[in-house]
């Protein structure tokens, strides 16, 4: 059995290779933070749980807010809203320039991570403005946010989103010398895996091109010993979650066209992790230019409270799913799926998972690549 | 030109991330020779660290935890061993410095308690996480040759002599009793309803802002004691108090003082303090 | 004049300003009874204070910090609440019969003219020694275990307005016995009504 070490995945990852030429995705240790919440009070989980990642917490701080909220059955204000909307995309763009930059670029030989750092910098003062730091801001909280912006800030916002897309314009033009490389060397279409997406905060899924509703109940998380990660499947099969899977559902043209070339192959997957940066800086601006200052950031919630909840949010990744139970304002239970459980699940010889499959179908020297495209994260995968 | 690793022991990444911050990355990895680094190109494999041989300066992310594998390793035994070769060992993020959420221990500490590898060579820099200017100017006083001044923790005292309420823009509501009326409000001080431990909190998260653009007080989130042995509490959104008294006090001030003072300031109700900032 | 002196003779018109306000009320009595009182002129004793309002409000802080130090040593000792309100209680009454001067001008003369206080002495301001040492007293008592947690005020209100009430019934000749006749079962009240 060949045995292949991936390794600045946020963490590292084993692919194990079977004599079939299956592989299988390998992980060796866990933090097992969902032990660490509970029996603490519900509402540190906004502490503890955005540290499952240091590159997507702010994903899991607003997952947990959502469980939390269900469970107390209270909603935040609009304004609050739009404000965890703003950082949350903040994180994706932040994710994806760096994904881009430090993962697959390098890979044809191009490595200037320094040349897009400014505009990540950028894209950290930004949330920061609303979330007070970034990593591991915990300025969600049931109800609404902790922040009180002004006007002004929200100008100042608006500034800093003018010169990113100045950094999208960068990674764009890059994007598109690496499409004509891919061609080139004839690897766009490789990488293919289903062409399955789910979609959770959307309740959707996709075959290929056809979207239907999904039912939440069926989602189910397994075991795959020797490695410390779950894997995790709906009615039983495997769906691809992320950027590729968000950006088919938006009917994203420039996305769609790809996909009808190389179907959800390394060209696609590639682009449309790219591609969102636009999407979301977009939505960021229309969010900015919307904001009704004048509501109220929360409305004030409870520490003490029994309940269920459940919250689903799109993370750089993907869906993240955080289900909570609360006892007398204690955590008794805690559940978090996340993004990277989906795409890298082993599955079976019946039905192998998500990125098993794009590895089985070759060839072995781009396995690196392949399994990249997917924007591994070790930290969620385990947490 | 110094040569460093940077390992991970049981972590989230935040520090590694947290790092990519710093505003001028360019010139200090030019002026650092990178092993290691768990996000960023470096030259060695994480296997090839094992058979590394001398290195300057060796950066500890994340916490001991025993049986934690990484690369086939047991991470305890490669941080042991490149301990051992490395002329200084920096801490970053409470994890590495004091075990913090996923380590049983720390390098040189588990909580308040020195290990046998506490030594002179250890500059902890403990957050959740570090901040960006902590980590990379300890580094380039290391590349200097101008190692911090540090206090019974290891901690550079530029940075953590401070408490994290030093420099807060909610101080004159800090000074004059005034707490915020909930979450949500750019008024009021967080320290005697929304838990902030930030006036008993090392660090310099207000002087020093994060992302160059605020703080969690700032924007209206309690300071969560991050940097201490303690991280995480409990019930990190309420203060605890004794009869409404806060269970801990500023750093340094006795109960009599802080009460006594208390009273006074309470007595007299600042009319600017009360309202809204922005209100007509 | 030495300062030692000075200091003394401070002493000596507050604790005349003192008895008087408390014995024939305060806008019964004038600066110049002070003075008369102690044999020095009018003149001299506003070289020690410049209105009447002055020496009210410093009395007020004088009383404070001869209460709070009494209390302040009970704190400091090593027994539990259970004793420590029974010798809050003790030391209370004690002074009740022995400086009345000093309940009396609180009940009298603070609580009474409220109007006379309202600058300079808002709040806390005058009375900060002995509220403070009772903050300790409770928040101690809770951080230990032994009293029940809750807001300050309301159990504020419960020590120092029962204290004050049998003070006042005492002074108006209405107990049957002698005030320390009561003090085991008003320390016992207050146990049972704040204990955890």
């Amino acid at each position: 059995m060949k045995i292949e070490l991936i390794e600045r995945i946020e963490g590292e990852a084993y692919l194990k290779w079977r004599p079939d030429g299956r592989p299988f995705i390998h992980f060796e240790s866990s933090r097992g933070i969902e032990g660490l919440l509970k029996g603490r009070p519900a509402w540190d989980a906004l502490v503890i749980a955005p540290r499952v990642c240091g590159i997507c917490g702010h994903a899991h701080l607003a997952a947990a807010v959502e469980a939390l909220e269900e469970a107390i059955g209270i909603t935040p204000t609009p304004k609050a809203q739009a404000i965890r909307q703003i950082t949350r995309y903040g994180e994706m763009v932040q994710n994806h320039l760096k994904w881009f930059y430090l993962t697959i670029l390098p890979h044809f030989e191009r490595k200037e991570f320094l040349t897009i750092h400014p505009y990540i910098l950028l894209t950290t003062s930004l949330i920061a403005l609303f979330a007070g730091q970034w990593p591991h801001s915990s300025y969600m909280v049931p109800g609404g946010v902790t922040c009180d912006p002004s006007g002004l800030d929200l100008l100042r916002a608006k500034g800093y989103l003018t010169r990113l897309r100045r950094g999208f314009d960068e990674a764009q033009k890059a994007l598109e010398w690496l499409l004509d490389r891919l061609v080139q060397e004839g690897i766009a279409s490789l990488g293919k895996s289903f062409d399955r997406f789910i979609i959770l905060s959307a309740k959707s899924k996709l075959l290929a091109t056809k979207a239907s509703r999904i039912d939440l109940g069926q989602i189910q998380l397994y075991e795959q010993p020797p490695s410390r990660a779950l894997g995790v499947r709906y009615k039983g099969r495997h769906y691809e979650t992320g950027p590729l899977a968000r950006m088919m559902l938006r009917n994203h043209p420039h996305v769609r066209r790809l996909h009808r070339r190389y179907k959800d192959g390394l060209a696609t997957r590639i682009s449309a992790r790219v591609l969102e940066i636009g999407w979301l800086l977009d939505r960021m601006e229309g969010l900015l230019d919307g904001m009704v200052l004048d509501q109220p950031s929360a409305v004030q919630a409870p520490f003490q409270f029994d309940g269920t909840g459940v919250g689903i949010v799109e993370a750089a990744r993907g869906s993240l799913l955080h289900k909570v139970e609360v006892k007398q304002g204690r955590i008794s239970g805690y559940q978090i799926i996340t993004p990277t459980q989906w795409n890298l699940a082993n599955g079976d010889e019946e039905e192998p998972g998500v990125a098993i499959e794009a590895l089985s179908r070759g060839p072995k020297e781009l396995s690196d690549l392949i399994f990249r495209s997917f924007d591994v994260c070790s930290v969620c995968t385990t947490h | 030109m110094k040569r460093l690793a940077w390992i991970q022991g049981a972590t989230c990444n935040g520090n590694a991330h947290s790092f990519l911050n710093y505003p001028l990355l360019q010139e200090l990895l030019e002026a650092l020779e990178l092993l290691y680094h768990p996000v960023l190109p470096s030259r060695l494999t994480l296997p090839q660290l094992w058979d590394l041989e001398e290195l300057d300066i060796l950066v500890v992310e994340g916490g001991l935890r025993e049986g934690f594998q990484r690369a086939g390793f047991e991470v305890n035994h490669l941080i042991h061993r490149l301990y051992a070769r490395a002329n200084w060992v920096v801490c970053v993020g409470s994890c590495a410095v004091y075990g913090g959420l996923f380590g049983d221990r720390g390098v040189a500490f588990a909580g308040e308690e020195p290990t046998e590898l506490k030594s002179d060579k250890v500059i902890n820099i403990p957050g959740c996480p570090a901040h960006p200017e902590w980590i990379a100017t300890t580094l380039w006083a290391l590349v200097e040759g101008r190692p911090p001044l540090r206090d019974t923790f290891l901690r550079p005292k530029e940075f953590f002599a401070y408490t994290v309420h030093a420099g807060c823009t909610r101080n004159e509501y800090f000074e004059w009793k005034v707490d915020a009326r909930g979450f949500g409000f750019k008024e009021g001080c967080l320290f005697y309803e929304q838990g902030c431990q930030g006036p008993y909190t090392h660090g310099s998260c207000n002087k020093i802002l994060w992302n160059q653009e605020s703080s969690k007080p700032r924007i209206g989130t309690p300071c969560f004691g991050c940097t201490e042995p303690d991280f995480p509490k409990e019930n990190l959104f309420r203060t605890k108090t004794y009869m409404g008294i806060p269970a801990s006090l500023p750093l340094g001030v006795s109960k009599r003082a802080y009460l006594t003072l208390t009273g006074v300031a309470k007595s007299f109700k600042i009319q600017r303090l009360l309202g809204r900032l922005f209100e007509d | 004049m030495s300062r030692m002196r000075k200091e003394e003779r401070k002493r000596q018109i507050m604790e005349m300003a003192l008895r008087l306000f408390s014995e024939r009320g305060y806008y019964e009595v004038t600066i110049a009874d002070i003075a008369r009182e102690l044999g020095m002129s009018v003149g001299n004793l506003y070289n020690y204070f410049s209105s009447k309002e002055a020496l009210a409000k410093e009395l007020l802080l004088y009383i404070s910090k001869i209460l709070g130090e009494e209390i302040r040593k009970i704190n400091m000792m090593p027994i539990g609440v259970e004793e420590k309100i029974q010798r809050i209680v003790e030391f209370y009454f004690t002074t009740v019969q022995e400086r009345p001067e000093l309940i009396d001008y609180f009940l009298r003369v603070y609580l009474a003219h409220k109007e006379v206080f309202k600058n300079g002495c808002e709040g806390f301001l005058c009375v900060s020694p002995f509220v403070t040492e009772l903050m300790i007293f409770f928040e101690e008592g809770v951080r230990s275990g032994e009293l029940r947690d809750q807001d300050f005020f309301s159990a504020f209100g419960l020590f120092m307005g029962y204290l004050g009430g049998m003070a006042f019934i005492n002074g108006e000749g209405m107990l049957p016995n002698e005030l320390h006749f009561y003090a085991q079962d008003v320390a016992q009240n207050i146990y049972q009504a704040l204990k955890a």
